[in-house]
């Protein structure tokens, strides 16, 4: 094959993302083999693999991960369409108000969301099971959260509006003729929804319900306070416990996680098959019609639905976070129960306004530096003919091949107790923006990707032909169509940058102290309270800057 | 094409072996050798034959510790309000900074072996769960504090906060381990008063306790109740037919049982109940017939390549000096180990137990072989 000078560019992006990925990963494989960091003394062992691969308990696990992932994800990303479709393609009243509603969710801690519906729905103490009791006169409650139930309906709310989020814009930038020229065939809304809409989306659809699956099998909060303690469990609370104990169990734990690595190696190969050969192109040259369909009296079933989606999904855990950080005991009911003294305290201790000040810098940081790189990675995989571009994707999905605890120990292990040449990066917001830009990589990747795809060449040919350079292209023509993702991924990458712990633990120093590490002191002290105010700042925060990104990203776009 | 990728992910994997065969600096090639558990003790600071020599000996190293200027702490406990309340008392005492890096032990053991591997240092010292700071010791991380004039009154505690017969952990609190109620679900009067009690059958579904698969408190009642009194493992299996309720974590045991969800609890410290205690949770402790485990923890020890090694033993002196323990208690809302500092537990948990069963190293290792080899959670968990 002849090297393509112009290919260059291509070739130092696959080789510096292959680098930040690999290495991490490397570093587990190794201590996975030797049971600790590098200079662990003693022999190369599969001992781990054995323990994980003889042990009934991982094959349980991971059978309980699989099914109540595959269920979720169904009932999730069946709600996320269903939103998508109202709030971009129909009549329905308020829709900007009603993706606002939904987005909100995203923002919330899902602590709050498992407090709030054990206090509605446990089995001895939940309000809803008071009620039923009363009116029904039944002794038993009928509601009992701490289920295999309990996780499905708790988990659905946060990943339905996560698949939401990552479909809306694919579903806003769609030519509306199409869904026209169908129903001008004689087909209902409903056959076109399902003939039409959806396979035009399938790349945005299949790569968020994939994302949405990935993260399900991830989700950790709710099966551990819901399920623990009844039994259930799952790969993240058995990786958890493994890395848990004293001394942690470090083989086993990445022994378990290989598994995880084939999942995501058969979710690329699926996705790279389904795709293969389809043209998805929604956004060409021509102009594009983007009138909703009309519901009629339908609309107010509809507008109906997402706001009961609000109330249960975002309004109760609202409630009962800012309930939570008045409460002088969260979820207990003392005589006199209320203070203010939770919020005096956080906002006086001396640590707050640096601990904000480092994490509004890495939250922008790591998003947009990051968001920058996807688009330049998805460019690549999508638009280009590099040779190496299905190197690259592979790449950019690799991170979710092992769970953020894990991920987190080869961070540890890679940048702190490997090569000297880190040394420089050793407790600074550079090696945690790093480390999120790589965690965050494979949703960033995808979600552009699904955007991308969805545009037409003629466009870049166009303005290629009229003497624009690549760059200006990309500035003047790609950027602005791609603003709807770009702004969605750029809030979720955001959000993983402030929410995180288990990265930042192993990285951070006094100086590069931020937000979370505050929050996750207060919860392992058991004071839930002002975990709850950090919590709440920390939405306000999210919401404000979303707010904010979402406005620039509104001035960006191309009107159509 | 195909030939291309080939090439690229062969040469990928190529650079990515070598760069792991670069990864482990020379320093790590020849492995620190655990202490053998008999070691004598190696005080960093060799004992003085004379009171006025010692003195000496200990003003050198207030010296030497001002000039360190700092001591940092990888720590559980010092967190919130008793971090902030214990780096102000102390920089006012000594004009010296202390810095937190906080997680759990097991987020920090890993981060410690790393950095101590890879010759990076930071840490001074390891506070919280004793069993991490017998781990870290095991593992060669650690060394003995040495000589510290606070700890050389034999009188003066109530706990005596040598934990280790090496010199190099010190409790500098303790943990009282009774049975707790919800005293709106079951007044103190009806409650049991022994442990053997607990196991009737009346009281099924009315009990709560922590994961004995993470949670060390299960592990440490089986080491005193088969140890010390004599029960057999069908006491524990008496109590796994009584559908105990699992909780994941200490709070949502304690909360399980304050929100009024269950009677009782088998597994909670003075500790974590203080907070709730003092905000006015019906709760309360129970005295035990058979006696009440007690355990010195949590800990503090200095770390083997500590960059400053005598502000630490400075902070660990001042730790169990009156002041040090007054801000401890009075941040912590507990008692102190010292017999001259008041007791800052909430009225209902200054219980005068009849027996307290003091634990040690021994029984903290016997407990987490316990915990790893799952005996509690097989007798108390449902399939």
């Amino acid at each position: 094959m002849k090297f393509n000078r112009a290919s260059i560019p291509s070739w130092l992006l696959l080789v510096f993302i292959s680098f930040m990925v690999l290495y991490p990963l490397f570093m587990l494989l190794y201590g996975s083999l030797k049971g600790g960091p590098p200079g662990t003394p003693g022999p190369f062992t599969l001992d781990g693999y054995i323990r994980a691969y003889v042990s009934p308990e991982t094959y349980s696990a991971l059978w309980t991960t699989l099914w109540l992932s595959i269920v979720r994800v169904i009932l999730a990303g069946s709600l996320a369409l269903f939103l998508a479709w109202v709030v971009a393609r129909t009549d329905t009243p308020w829709r900007p108000v009603l993706e606002l509603l939904v987005w909100l969710q995203i923002f919330l801690p899902l602590l709050p969301r498992v407090v709030a519906w054990t206090l509605l729905a446990g089995p001895q103490i939940g309000f809803l099971n008071k009620a039923a009791q009363a009116v029904f006169h039944v002794q038993n409650p009928p509601f009992d959260v701490y289920s295999y139930g309990g996780i499905i309906w708790v988990s659905i709310f946060p990943f339905s509006t996560i698949i939401f989020m990552l479909i809306t814009p694919a579903f806003k930038g769609m030519d509306a003729a199409l869904e026209e020229s169908s129903r001008m065939s004689g087909a209902s809304n409903f056959t076109t929804f399902r003939r039409v809409t959806v396979p035009i989306l399938s790349p945005a659809i299949l790569g968020a319900t994939l994302l949405g699956f990935i993260l399900l099998m991830e989700s950790f909060e709710p099966e551990l306070f819901l399920g623990y303690g009844k039994g259930i469990y799952v790969y993240t609370t058995r990786v958890w416990w493994l890395l848990g104990i004293t001394p942690s169990d470090f083989p086993q734990a990445m022994a378990i996680s290989t598994v995880f690595l084939l999942v995501v190696f058969a979710l690329v190969y699926l996705q790279w098959r389904l795709l293969s050969g389809r043209q998805f192109v929604t956004v060409s040259g021509r102009g594009f019609a983007v009138r909703p369909t009309r519901l009629g009296r339908w609309k107010y079933v509809t507008l109906g639905a997402v706001l009961l989606y609000f109330v249960l999904g975002t309004l109760l855990p609202l409630l009962t976070l800012v309930l939570g950080s008045f409460m002088k005991l969260w979820g207990i009911f003392v005589p006199d129960p209320l203070t203010v003294k939770h919020w005096e305290r956080t906002l006086a201790d001396p640590r707050f306004v640096d601990s904000l000040k480092n994490t509004l810098i890495l939250g922008v940081g790591t998003a947009t530096a990051g968001m920058v790189l996807f688009s330049l990675i998805s460019y690549v995989v999508t638009r280009s003919r590099f040779a190496g571009k299905k190197v690259l994707d592979l790449m950019s999905w690799l991170p979710y091949g092992v769970p953020g605890l894990v991920l987190a120990m080869g961070f540890l292990w890679a940048f702190v107790g490997g090569l000297p040449i880190f040394a420089f990066l050793r407790g600074t917001l550079w090696l945690m923006m790093l480390a999120f830009i790589v965690r965050g990589m494979p949703t960033g990747v995808r979600v552009m990707n699904g955007a991308m795809v969805q545009l037409g060449t003629e466009l870049e040919e166009s303005s290629r032909v009229l003497g624009a350079s690549w760059a200006q292209t990309f500035r003047k023509v790609i950027a602005p169509l791609l603003t709807p993702s770009f702004i969605s991924a750029w809030i979720l990458l955001f959000l993983l940058a402030l929410r995180d712990l288990v990265t930042v633990v192993f990285l951070y120093t006094p100086r590069s102290r931020v937000l979370s590490v505050i929050m996750f002191e207060h919860w392992w002290a058991g004071e839930y309270e002002r975990a709850n105010v950090i919590g709440l700042i920390l939405a306000l925060l999210l919401v404000g800057l979303a707010m904010a990104a979402r406005y620039i990203g509104a001035r960006r776009e191309i009107p159509t | 094409m195909k030939r291309s990728i080939f090439r690229l992910v062969y040469l990928l994997g190529l650079v990515s072996v070598v760069l792991i065969g670069c990864a482990s600096p020379p320093s790590t090639a020849t492995p620190t050798p655990a202490p053998a558990p008999t070691a004598a003790p190696q005080p960093i600071a060799p004992a003085a034959a004379t009171p006025a020599a010692a003195d000496a000996v200990w003003q050198k190293v207030i010296a030497d510790a001002k000039k360190e200027g700092t001591v940092t702490l990888y720590s559980f406990g010092f967190i919130g309000d008793l971090g902030n309340a214990t780096r102000a008392a102390f920089k006012e005492r000594y004009g010296i900074n202390l810095e937190f890096i906080t997680g759990t032990g097991s987020q920090l053991l890993p981060r410690i072996q790393s950095e101590y591997r890879s010759g990076q240092n930071v840490a001074d010292v390891l506070e919280g769960s004793d069993i991490n700071a017998i781990f870290a010791k095991k593992e060669g991380l650690t060394q003995a504090y040495g000589d510290l004039p606070e700890m050389r009154s034999k009188d003066a505690w109530i706990v005596d906060p040598h934990f280790d017969k090496e010199g190099q952990i010190i409790a500098y609190t303790f943990t009282n381990y009774p049975l707790w109620i919800n005293t709106k679900l079951l007044s103190p009067a009806d409650a049991p008063r022994s442990w053997k009690a607990v196991a009737d059958p009346k009281w099924k579904g009315k009990i709560v306790v922590t994961d004995p698969d993470t949670m060390p408190i299960p592990g440490r009642l089986w080491v005193v109740l088969t140890g010390r009194l004599g029960f057999s493992q069908d006491y524990f299996r008496q109590l796994g037919e009584l559908d105990l309720a699992i909780a994941p974590n200490q709070r949502e045991n304690d909360a399980m049982l304050a929100r009024g969800q269950y009677a009782m609890t088998l597994t909670s410290t003075e500790v974590t109940m203080g907070p709730l205690i003092s905000e006015g949770a019906p709760l309360a402790p129970i005295d035990m017939v058979e006696g009440v485990p007690s355990l010195p923890n949590p800990t503090v020890t200095l770390m083997g390549k500590a960059p400053h090694p005598n502000a630490t033993r400075l902070f660990f002196n001042w730790l169990v000096s009156k002041e040090g323990q007054d801000v401890h208690g009075k941040f912590r809302s507990v008692g102190s180990i010292r017999k001259d500092v008041a007791d800052y537990s909430p009225q209902p948990m200054r219980v005068k137990y009849t027996k307290l069963i003091p634990l040690g190293q021994e029984d903290e290792e016997a407990a987490a072989k316990v915990q790893a080899d799952k005996v509690i959670s097989k007798l108390w968990k449902k399939k």
